[in-house]
């Protein structure tokens, strides 16, 4: 339980160090960090599959994407003004309201956890057998969609990048035309 | 361990699974031919191959036949089906009016119909969900899709603001329906929602109040995506600055996917779930009605008053989904037939008045368009006084469907403020029609003629009048005695 | 043969677009709304009056799923209006003939279509759609036709009647579902009747309800709070515009009040009669005061109406026999004289490019026929005996005496006529005695009636006399139709132990 409660603060300091930090390396790194206590987490539940899938994927391939990006594109931390203090301020007291009322809720009717040999027994050997066979068959179709999502997604990058080129060569066919 | 094949009924999938093909052979196609056309007829085609399989999936289940696929996670039963052909004719209509409108406006690109496509099928998915997952991933798959489109015009700035707002408020909205997703999951243990009901439904369970949340939470992204308020502050500028087919798009076929999701759930889930979630709906949509005609009526530009007679109309469409069960679902989808029809029409029309850079859909450009182009204003004055609901129009006889569905379920003090706000509604749909036949032109009026957008145009006349005048054969072809949802 | 009415006008409206040449519309027009004309005139020959009732009864589903059904028929209610809008759009197209525009005549087809479903409607829905559907072509009519401030009499004119449309709809789907008891719902104006009980059971509504109908019919009557879109309409619309508003549109009002609070809410009505004759004598008094202030003829025609339509009120409010035909008959009356009345108007006005009052004077001298005819309508307005003014306004008077609640009321309203015949014949000195000024017979060209539009005006003026000196011709039908009505009414008051 108390490693629970301490990976959990570990989590919501992270999240909220993402959104909160003004440079964005520090954003990302400190995505990196919920990220990494989310496997550590995964890994207190027996789930030991899922958390090597977090950390390679998600800390790892992902996160380097961000900071290639955020690297090569050079981006400065800026200091936005807000043109609404108040909006902010209400934004603030409704997020926390939120939060609260999502707490009370948890806590307010505290579910039993389930049986614990059960669980072990189920995640035997880290999970995987467990998360294929629910893919694989409960899961089949979504995991199918999840195809097609990546399809559009490729799609419809590829065509804005695409027409952007074709673009930029048209303008500069004008330009020497002209 | 025994491998367990799912349980797959291809038929089910059959008409997805075209949508799905004809958008992979179009984008493959694409790769070696450049041809606009070629592509667009491809994809029409696929759009009819697919309605005919939804037909006979359609004649089955009025046969009483129930088809699912992977247990009860893709539905085919009367709802889903009736929302297909929606779906299908709303994305006809759209690539209908996309063709010589891209190629005007300089934005040929045939991965543009693979994308309508594939956002199709996404819509499809989630009117066949009958699992929280499917749900998500349908809406993800159609909306990445809209997102693209509704940037198409990159070089000008307001496309691609519409595109980068409607990305991240939508990615915004994906993550409430998916924190609701988890809520409930947690609270039940189930994702598909016979499972979910019967979690819900089991004794001893303690959890109502965390699922209730999740229902609220789930609520409030699907909310964004039918634009009630509000969550409704992206509609008007995305409308405004994505391409105009791809609003007429956005406003008939996401609407009606997350409409045919949100009346799932709400007929299945949500009445075990507590007050709360239903009373949520109720300010929703009083706060709807009342926002979003009235801010429609101060808008100069056409297709921002659209943008908010949308929000409008999603409002009246909840109503029906407070009405949920059989009455509601057929005035909802009913609703949704005249809807697509009459505002893709009106878009269409839009289309053909405003210049290659989208610009000039404001008032003044109305005026005396019934002198110049007497044929285009009637069209456009048949979808105006439709939207408003005029009698003999399919929108009159969607709305009184609404209403009574809702006076029926006792929510009459929200069918008051329904039917009050829509006076208000008349008054900006009436103001271009009064343009159009009251006053002198003040611009010499594009000439813009266009085949294809002529059809769509035809189409959508056609049918606002027909089901205006004849509105039983469809009401009662969505008649079944026994419920439309399948599965419990 | 009812359908046939409804529908022939609306047919022909929808060819209109179809002719190449722009005089073929007002062929169209006449050939059809002379056909209806004989049509209508037949099945009210054809009707028995002694069976009574609903006659020539035509039902069809529509949306029989939710209880909405084509349901139309005829009775004696509503035998004079169907009539009443064939004719006078006979004679819109006639007084209009010099115009050779399409549109114009196929929105006058759509709206005699649309006017007679509203009075042949027995199914509430098709009578809200068709009550809704004539309020379309008057607006472009006005809209487009009209005068310059035609704009905003359109908008003004819409607006206030979609208002009321608005607590229609609320009203008839709240009286249907009341209705059904939790059943299917029905919107069959017939099976409403046998439900009176369970209708006048929802004690908490019922007021709420029944006023939901009648803000609907007020504003189309126009009684006097809501009355200030009728002058803008009148004088903006187009001369036959004006007939058709003047001569039926008003009457779906009357007719309205009759037709369903009258016959479904009879104690709401009961209730509300004080505040209905209060109105009354407002909109009497009123109507005739303002309208001797105008300085544009067509203006005071147009106040002038309020003042009549008072008298319906008056009548109605009365929950008489004698009362309520009387209403009914001024209904009839106020159709043809006024309907005149604007159409005279509109040929002086086109003569003398005017229509302030000062500017006319010494028409009769100038021009003896059209002179002499509005004479005639202006004593018709007055309500002398002898045309068909005097026998409603006199038999709406007495049925207000005869019933003590509402004897304060007639008497204040005896005022009303006084004002109203002081107005009429102060008129007919401005307007038509003396000799015409100068400048006026040497700018403009003031030929007398030519023979097109005497034919328009002939059968009105026929009417205004045949049906002042022999009643017998109309009120047996009316009062046919308004008895079983009154006698629900009667069965209240009895209850309730007045």
């Amino acid at each position: 339980m108390l490693t629970f409660v301490v990976l959990s603060v570990l989590m919501i300091v992270g999240a909220v160090g993402v959104i909160t930090l003004k440079q964005p390396v520090h954003a990302a790194l400190s995505l990196v960090a919920t990220l990494l206590t989310l496997a550590v987490t995964y890994v207190t539940l027996q789930a030991h599959f899922l958390a090597a899938i977090q950390v390679i994927v998600y800390a790892g391939a992902i996160m380097v994407l961000f900071l290639f990006v955020i690297m090569l594109l050079n981006i400065q931390g800026d200091q936005p003004q807000p043109h609404f203090r108040w909006m902010q301020i209400v934004a603030y007291l409704t997020a926390l309201l939120a939060a609260g009322a999502i707490a009370a809720t948890a806590f307010l009717s505290p579910r039993e956890l389930p049986n614990a040999e059960l669980m072990s027994e189920a995640l035997a050997g880290g999970g995987a057998a467990a998360i294929g066979e629910a893919l694989f068959n409960d899961f089949v179709l979504a995991f199918q969609l999840v195809g097609v999502l990546l399809l559009t997604g490729i799609i419809g990058a590829v065509s804005l990048v695409q027409r952007k080129a074709t673009q930029t060569a048209k303008d500069e066919r004008e330009l020497s035309g002209v | 361990m025994p491998l367990v094949l799912p349980d797959i009924d291809w038929l089910t999938l059959a008409p997805l699974l075209v949508l799905l093909s004809t958008a992979s052979l179009a984008a493959l196609y694409a790769l070696y031919n450049r041809s606009s056309k070629a592509v667009a007829l491809l994809a029409l085609l696929g759009l009819a191959v697919a309605a005919i399989f939804n037909l006979q999936l359609f004649v089955a289940s009025r046969a009483g036949e129930l088809r699912s696929s992977f247990g009860l996670r893709y539905l085919a039963d009367q709802g889903a089906l009736a929302f297909n052909f929606v779906i299908l004719l709303g994305a006809a209509l759209a690539i209908l009016i996309s063709y010589d409108y891209l190629k005007r406006a300089e934005l040929e690109q045939p991965e543009y119909y693979p994308l309508m496509l594939l956002s199709a099928s996404g819509a499809m998915v989630m009117a066949a969900a009958g699992d929280l997952i499917i749900l998500l991933l349908g809406l993800e798959i159609m909306s990445l899709a809209v997102y693209v489109l509704s940037a198409w015009r990159q070089q000008a700035r307001e496309s691609a603001e519409a595109g980068m707002k409607y990305f991240l408020l939508g990615a915004f909205a994906s993550a409430f329906l998916i924190y609701g997703i988890a809520l409930i999951y947690g609270a039940t243990g189930f994702f598909s929602y016979p499972q979910i009901v019967a979690g819900l439904l089991a004794e001893g369970f303690e959890q109502i109040f965390l699922a209730t949340l999740g229902g609220i939470m789930i609520l409030a992204g699907l909310g964004f995506k039918v634009a009630l308020v509000p969550f409704h502050q992206w509609a008007p500028d995305v409308y405004t600055g994505a391409p105009t087919p791809v609003t007429a798009f956005m406003s008939v076929v996401v609407k009606t996917a997350a409409f045919a999701a949100l009346l799932r759930i709400f007929a299945f889930i949500y009445p075990e779930l507590g007050v709360l979630a239903v009373q949520s709906l109720v300010v929703l949509i009083a706060l709807t009605l009342i926002v979003g005609n009235f801010t429609a009526l101060v808008q100069r530009g056409i297709k921002r008053m659209l943008a908010y007679s949308a929000v409008a109309h999603a409002g009246y469409l909840a109503l029906a989904v407070l009405a949920a069960g059989n009455l509601g679902m057929r005035a909802a989808i009913w609703y949704l037939t005249a809807y697509t029809l009459m505002n893709a029409g009106a878009f269409a029309v839009l289309t053909l008045l405003s210049d290659r850079n989208d610009h000039g859909d404001d008032l003044e450009r109305f005026a005396g368009l019934a002198r110049s182009r007497p044929y285009l204003a009637a069209a456009m004055t048949v979808f105006l006084l439709s939207l408003a609901g005029i009698p003999l129009l399919a929108g009159f006889v969607g709305k009184i469907l609404v209403f009574s569905a809702a006076i029926e379920a006792g929510y009459v003090s929200l069918t008051v403020i329904a039917i009050i706000t829509s006076v208000v509604a008349m008054v900006y749909y009436l103001r271009p029609v009064m343009y159009m036949y009251f006053r002198e032109p003040e611009y010499e009026p594009l000439q813009t003629n266009s085949r294809s957008t002529h059809i769509a145009i035809g189409i959508a006349v056609f049918g606002t009048v027909l089901l205006g005048i004849f509105p039983g054969w469809w009401y009662s072809l969505l008649d079944l005695g026994q419920s439309l949802l399948a599965g419990l | 043969m009812i359908s046939l009415l409804i529908f022939l006008p609306l047919l022909g409206a929808a060819l209109m677009p179809l002719f190449r040449e722009p005089k073929a519309g007002k062929w169209l027009a006449l050939l059809i709304s002379a056909l209806t004309t004989l049509l209508s005139l037949g099945l009210w020959l054809g009707y028995d009056l002694t069976q009574g009732g609903f006659q020539y009864l035509q039902e069809l589903p529509w949306i029989p799923s939710l209880g909405i059904n084509y349901i139309v028929a005829l009775d004696g209610l509503s035998l004079p209006f169907v009539f009443l809008t064939a004719l006078l759009t006979l004679v819109s197209v006639l007084a209009e003939w010099q115009r050779d525009d399409k549109g114009f005549f196929g929105m006058f087809l759509m709206m005699q279509g649309a006017l007679i479903a509203v009075f042949v409607a027995l199914d509430l829905i098709l009578f809200f759609i068709a009550f809704e559907l004539v309020l379309m072509p008057m607006f472009f009519i006005i809209g487009i036709w009209g005068y310059d401030q035609r704009r905003y009499a359109a908008l003004k004119f819409l607006l206030y009647s979609l208002i009321g449309s608005v607590f229609l709809l609320l009203a008839i789907l709240a009286t249907a579902f009341i209705a059904s008891g939790g059943g299917m719902i029905s919107f069959d104006y017939r099976l409403l009747l046998t439900q009176l009980p369970a209708i006048a059971a929802a004690k908490g509504v019922l007021l709420l309800i029944s006023s939901g109908f009648l803000v609907a019919f007020l504003i189309k009557l126009p009684a006097f709070p809501v009355h200030t879109w009728l002058p803008h309409a009148h004088t903006q619309a187009p001369t036959a515009g004006s007939i058709l508003l003047a001569g039926v549109l008003l009457k779906m009002g009357g007719y309205g009040i009759i037709r369903f609070n009258l016959a479904l809410f009879p104690e709401a009505m009961l209730s509300l009669q004080p505040f209905l004759a209060t109105l009354a004598v407002i909109g009497i008094l009123y109507g005739g005061y303002v309208a001797m202030g105008q300085t544009d003829l067509k203006k005071l025609v147009a106040y002038s109406s309020v003042n009549h339509m008072g008298f319906v009120l008056l009548g109605i409010a009365s929950l008489t026999a004698f009362g309520v035909g009387g209403a009914v008959y001024q209904m009839v009356a106020h159709g043809i004289i006024t309907g005149l009345m604007f159409m005279l108007v509109g040929m002086m006005s086109q003569r003398t490019h005017t229509r302030t009052i000062a500017a006319m004077k010494g028409m009769y001298s100038a021009m003896p026929v059209l002179g002499g005819l509005m004479w005639l309508a202006m004593l018709g307005g007055a309500g002398i005996p002898g045309m068909a003014g005097f026998i409603g306004e006199f038999q709406a008077l007495l049925g207000a005496f005869q019933n003590p609640a509402t004897a304060v009321f007639a008497v204040l309203s005896v005022f009303g006529i006084l004002i109203n015949g002081g107005l009429m014949l102060w008129t007919i000195q401005r307007v038509l005695q003396g000799e015409p000024s100068v400048q006026m017979q040497e700018n403009y060209d003031l030929y007398d009636l030519k023979g097109l539009e005497l034919a328009a005006a002939a059968p009105l003026v026929a009417l205004a006399v045949l049906w002042g000196l022999w009643p017998p011709s109309l009120s047996p039908y009316i009062d046919r139709a308004v008895q079983p009505v009154l006698e629900l009414v009667t069965n209240v008051t009895k209850v309730a132990g007045f």
